[in-house]
């Protein structure tokens, strides 16, 4: 909430900020309508990120919005900056990013490469088998096993796709070389 | 019998393991109910490979596991003999019993 002084003797006033100014009432010390407006804004955010910014306005105008408008330009720019990072990390904090279940990214791959029945006789069903070993593990809190049996998954994975024996045969070349 | 026919009857050992485990169950088993029953002789990674191929052969047959309308996923297939799996299976053992038995008859 801000506060009105007379723009000349700088009394404090009872006056309502947003009144007209030809509704205003003379001063009762110098009879002055002109009026100074003070306003503070604070910005404060909890969680992952904390920004909290303070400004007294001091202006000596006759409406109230001219004082933000009055700020001087540095002050304008940190106002809005903290304004964004503090909706920023609100939004961040609040709601959780979505995740892929394990598997999605290789179904597509092999959606292109093979044929549907292939993909559906196979793939998908090692998929399946990930994803019920995979939610298992994390159900019962075990995050390193979860970790391995994305491991295993992925390299039972590239067996199914025929990429491991590519992965022998470079290896056996390596070696000859 | 046509050669296509003696054909099937080649079995390899994972498909003998496999249509054993088959055999061995009344209901029809998962591919990785199957790799769980074989204590490491069928991997997570050919097994189904392996399972499409001897569905091909005509060894095993697959079915949709029924799932409630709810239910999301992927939905998994469940696997059971077939008489000609059964067939293939004795005539292997067969085959194999008469081989060891001439081995050991030549080797006496």
């Amino acid at each position: 909430m801000g506060s009105v002084a007379c723009g000349n003797c700088r009394t404090p006033l009872t006056e309502d900020p947003s009144a007209r100014a030809e509704a205003r009432r003379p001063c009762h010390n110098c009879g002055s309508t002109r009026r100074h407006f003070s306003t503070v804004i604070s910005e404060s955010v909890s969680g992952h990120a904390s920004v909290s910014t303070r400004f007294i306005l001091k202006a000596n105008t006759n409406n109230p919005l001219d004082a933000i408008d009055r700020l001087p330009p540095a002050a304008k720019r940190l106002v809005g900056l903290s304004l964004i990072t503090a909706l920023w990390s609100l939004v961040q904090s609040s709601g959780k990013r979505l995740q892929k279940p394990p598997g999605s990214t290789l179904l597509c791959i092999v959606d292109f490469l093979y044929s549907p029945a292939t993909v559906e006789r196979i793939f998908k069903q090692l998929v399946a088998d990930w994803r019920d070993e995979y939610f298992a593990a994390v159900r019962a809190k075990r995050g390193w096993k979860a970790c391995w049996i994305n491991i295993c998954y992925g390299w039972c994975f590239l067996k199914a796709m025929g990429l491991s024996k590519a992965f022998s045969l470079l290896s056996r070349v390596i070696r000859r070389s | 019998m046509s050669r296509s026919t003696d054909s099937h009857m080649v079995l390899s050992q994972k498909e003998a393991i496999i249509i054993d485990l088959l055999r061995g169950n009344e209901s029809p088993l998962f591919g990785l109910e199957i790799v769980q029953k074989s204590n490491g002789q069928v991997k997570r990674g050919t097994v189904y490979v392996t399972l499409q191929r001897m569905e091909e052969k005509g060894l095993v047959a697959s079915e949709q596991e029924p799932r409630p309308n709810p239910e999301i996923g992927i939905p998994r297939r469940r696997y059971r003999i077939t008489g000609l799996g059964e067939r293939a299976l004795n005539a292997a053992r067969a085959a194999r019993a008469a081989f060891s038995t001439n081995l050991v008859g030549e080797e006496a």
